[in-house]
């Protein structure tokens, strides 16, 4: 009896591998982007847009874009709410929707300018998606974006995550939905996200002109602005990116273009971002307004030297190049503050530093602090250094001409 | 049941997991949530909170060194009187097991398995944990000293790999919050370390009592010290106010560990601390609830009633279930009261009093 039931106990193990409720990966729609929109209709004021990967267009080797098998698809749905507008979806498409690699959240301009924060909700509620996806405002509506057919990559969506994935690049700045909340909910109350635009592709093979009337791709370029009620008030550009990137200690993979000493107007030289490091002390002045003294040691290699002239085997040419990656550094830094204290959202984190560095008179100026931020002073204090200056000395010509 | 001897180490090690095994679920959210990034304090608090316990429950087990807890109480306080407080502490064996198993079902439920039925959970786990309890426990105590180490094990990644995103800046301002908050909190949290009061049940299983405070001791720090490498990882990847914002913390923490595209959606070590640590938790209520029912009401053998008993733990924690904020709310205004401010710390720190006062010490029978 018992080895009889031993025997069952053993067979049955054969028949009950895996799980109840299990969804064969076929069945499932893999969903790589989400783009939120508004809507006109009133009632369904959420469009949601999602971009649907095909897995087997991203083995090597298969599938390879033979018998014009897609990469990708989208599909769009209406609701109320982004759920709701997930089971819009659903009724167009015969596969179990599946949230798991989720890694975009791409808004709306026009979402943005409304208000952000009724759409953060499920991003942090669903079971699938997770809060480390990263965070764009598209420059129009946010369906173009994911609808995007690229020259460059295989989908947008994919194109924007590898681009996100590869860190802090020049301004281009990834944000995770993490962070974005954090600074939204912290002391600062204001957040940014980079900016996307569709924009046609700047190059194509003849082939390729022949065919499409004018090929599009992404371009990554701005941060956009969140004040304390989760609105995008204002853009950024390249320069105040740049200062952003330094007084947050952000930057990473940079360049800095300075005027060659010799010849502003026509020479400039380029030097790449070694490392750099940032320090914000913050004091409290007489009449309670905080000031911020930002500390830069930022390391450079000499990238290009465009210019007719011979220089970089001076000591003095170098020191020169130092002192004006500073003047560039500060203006970017200034060009930062400035358009922060303008549209009055503290993207700087300078709120979480009075915090930091002095809890008590925090108190007093935490419920003010939008009246007190547009006041606040900064005073930027770098030191630059060239280390090297890449692999060769000199621009190799010979009709170069000789410094005096 | 009863019949086999423990170590010094096997207990030790029991009691880490008890310690461990629920305090992710609801803890770091409440703690963070009342006491922003000054959270470690209030577990530091906590540890000395949960120490105490462990001295009282050391010094009544060394006065009456063959008794469980509910054995001795009515030596100390006479019969009428004591067998009542045996017979709660015996409910409160039986509500608090109830409820771990209530909350774990919950939380399988709110992760990853959201259309089980609850039932189905419950019922495995009070079946295993029949099991194991029913085979004796050393038994438990053995398999335990395997499972720690997993558990352990996998805390720590789930601790320290989501480092990309940790901005350790975020742990400023220190001792922002007040004494008075720090120290209601601490008492929230010391609810959950204090559950080391349990060692009362399993004292006399053990071969000798020597060096039992100091082990204890050490178990209360080193699970603090584990909350607070667990509360300074979330506070640094989430920042203070988005911990207590969120559901399941450590969960969600688990969830951002993306470490060079290689290692990826680690959920799964979160589970696996779970369901060992609930796993030997419940064993652990189960003989507690059965030694405490068969001292209370004078039976010398308590292995039979683990059958009744894991049918009514099966009952408690399907009919816990209620709406999570109401959960919460117990968490936070009633849990500290039920435990470390009454049975926990309280009482038997009023049963040391009276046994020291009256001069109580083991009859030999």
């Amino acid at each position: 009896m018992k080895r009889l039931l031993a025997f069952f106990l053993i067979i049955s193990c054969i028949f009950t591998t895996g799980c109840w409720d299990q969804i064969e990966i076929t069945d499932l729609a893999l969903v790589i982007g989400t783009a939120i929109d508004k809507g006109d209709d009133p009632d369904n004021k959420v469009v949601l847009t999602i971009q649907v990967a095909n897995p087997r267009m991203f083995i090597p080797g298969e599938g390879g874009g033979g018998d014009g098998e897609k990469a990708f698809w989208t599909a769009t749905g209406t609701g109320k709410t982004i759920s709701e507008a997930t089971f819009g979806i659903s009724h167009r498409v015969p596969r179990s929707l599946f949230f798991g690699h989720n890694r975009l959240m791409i808004v709306g301009e026009e979402v943005a300018r409304d208000g952000i924060i009724p759409y953060l909700d499920r991003y942090f509620r669903s079971r699938e998606t997770r809060p480390n996806l990263y965070i764009l405002v598209a420059r129009g509506r946010g369906q173009e974006i994911l609808e995007t057919n690229m020259a460059t990559f295989r989908s947008s969506g994919m194109a924007l995550i590898n681009m996100f994935d590869l860190g802090n690049n020049h301004t281009v700045v990834p944000v995770r939905l993490v962070q974005f909340v954090y600074d939204l909910t912290s002391a600062c109350q204001a957040a940014v996200a980079p900016m996307v635009q569709v924009v046609v592709q700047s190059s194509v093979s003849i082939e390729e002109a022949k065919h499409a009337s004018r090929l599009q791709t992404l371009s990554v370029k701005g941060l956009a602005v969140f004040n304390s009620e989760g609105r995008m008030v204002g853009e950024m550009n390249n320069a105040e990116t740049m200062g952003l990137l330094w007084i947050r200690d952000w930057a990473e993979r940079n360049q800095l273009t300075v005027p060659c000493p010799l010849d502003e107007s026509e020479a400039s030289v380029d030097l790449d971002l070694v490392g750099s490091t940032t320090k914000t002390r913050v004091e409290i002045g007489e009449d309670g307004i905080p000031r911020f003294d930002i500390e830069l040691k930022v390391v450079f290699d000499v990238a290009e030297h465009f210019g007719e002239h011979m220089g970089m085997d001076q000591s003095w040419y170098i020191n020169s190049l130092e002192k004006r990656a500073n003047t560039v550094i500060a203006r970017q830094i200034q060009a930062a503050v400035s358009k922060a204290k303008a549209l009055n959202a503290d993207v700087l984190g300078f709120a979480e530093e009075v915090h930091r560095q002095h809890p008590r008179e925090w108190e007093g100026l935490r419920n003010n602090w939008s009246d007190i931020f547009p006041l606040v002073e900064v005073t930027v204090s770098s030191i630059s250094e060239i280390s090297t200056r890449g692999m060769s000395a000199e621009n190799p010509d010979n009709s170069l001409k000789v410094l005096k | 049941m009863g019949d086999g001897k423990i170590s010094q180490r096997q207990l030790a090690y029991l009691f880490f997991t008890i310690l461990i095994g629920t305090i992710f679920f609801y803890n770091p959210q409440i703690v963070v949530g009342t006491t922003g990034q000054d959270g470690w304090i209030a577990y530091l608090i906590a540890s000395f909170w949960g120490i105490l316990v462990a001295l009282v429950m050391v010094a009544l087990g060394q006065r009456f060194p063959d008794q469980t807890l509910t054995g001795y109480i009515p030596n100390i306080l006479g019969k009428p009187l004591g067998k009542i407080l045996s017979l709660l502490y015996t409910i409160w064996f039986l509500f608090i097991g109830g409820g771990v198993l209530a909350q774990f079902a919950n939380f399988m439920n709110t992760t990853i398995m959201a259309s089980t039925p609850k039932m189905v959970f419950i019922i495995t786990f009070v079946a295993i944990a029949f099991y194991a309890v029913h085979s004796g426990l050393e038994v438990v105590v053995r398999v335990n000293e395997l499972l720690l180490w997993v558990i352990v094990i996998a805390t720590i990644m789930v601790v320290i790999l989501p480092w990309e995103l940790m901005d350790l800046r975020r742990m400023l301002p220190v001792g922002e919050t007040s004494i008075g908050r720090l120290l209601a909190t601490s008492l929230i949290a010391g609810s959950w370390r204090g559950e080391v009061m349990m060692v009362g049940m399993f004292l006399p299983a053990l071969i000798t009592l020597k060096n039992t405070a100091r082990n204890l001791i050490e178990t209360v720090f080193l699970v603090g010290v584990m909350l607070i490498a667990v509360e300074i990882s979330l506070v640094t990847v989430f920042g203070a106010h988005l911990v207590g914002d969120i559901e399941v913390p450590v969960f969600n923490l688990a969830r951002m560990i993306s470490t060079a595209r290689v290692l990826d959606r680690l959920e799964a070590l979160v589970l696996i601390i779970w369901v060992f640590a609930t796993f030997i938790k419940i064993c652990a209520f189960l003989y507690c609830t059965a030694r405490a029912t068969a001292d209370t009401m004078g039976f010398q053998e308590s292995r039979f009633l683990l059958l009744p008993i894991s049918l009514l733990f099966t009952a408690i924690a399907y009919n816990q279930t209620v709406d999570p904020a109401k959960f919460v709310d117990f968490l936070l205004f009633t849990w500290p009261g039920y435990g470390l401010l009454s049975f926990e710390l309280v009482i038997p720190l009023f049963l040391l009093i009276v046994a020291l006062w009256r001069g109580k010490r083991e009859k030999k029978v």
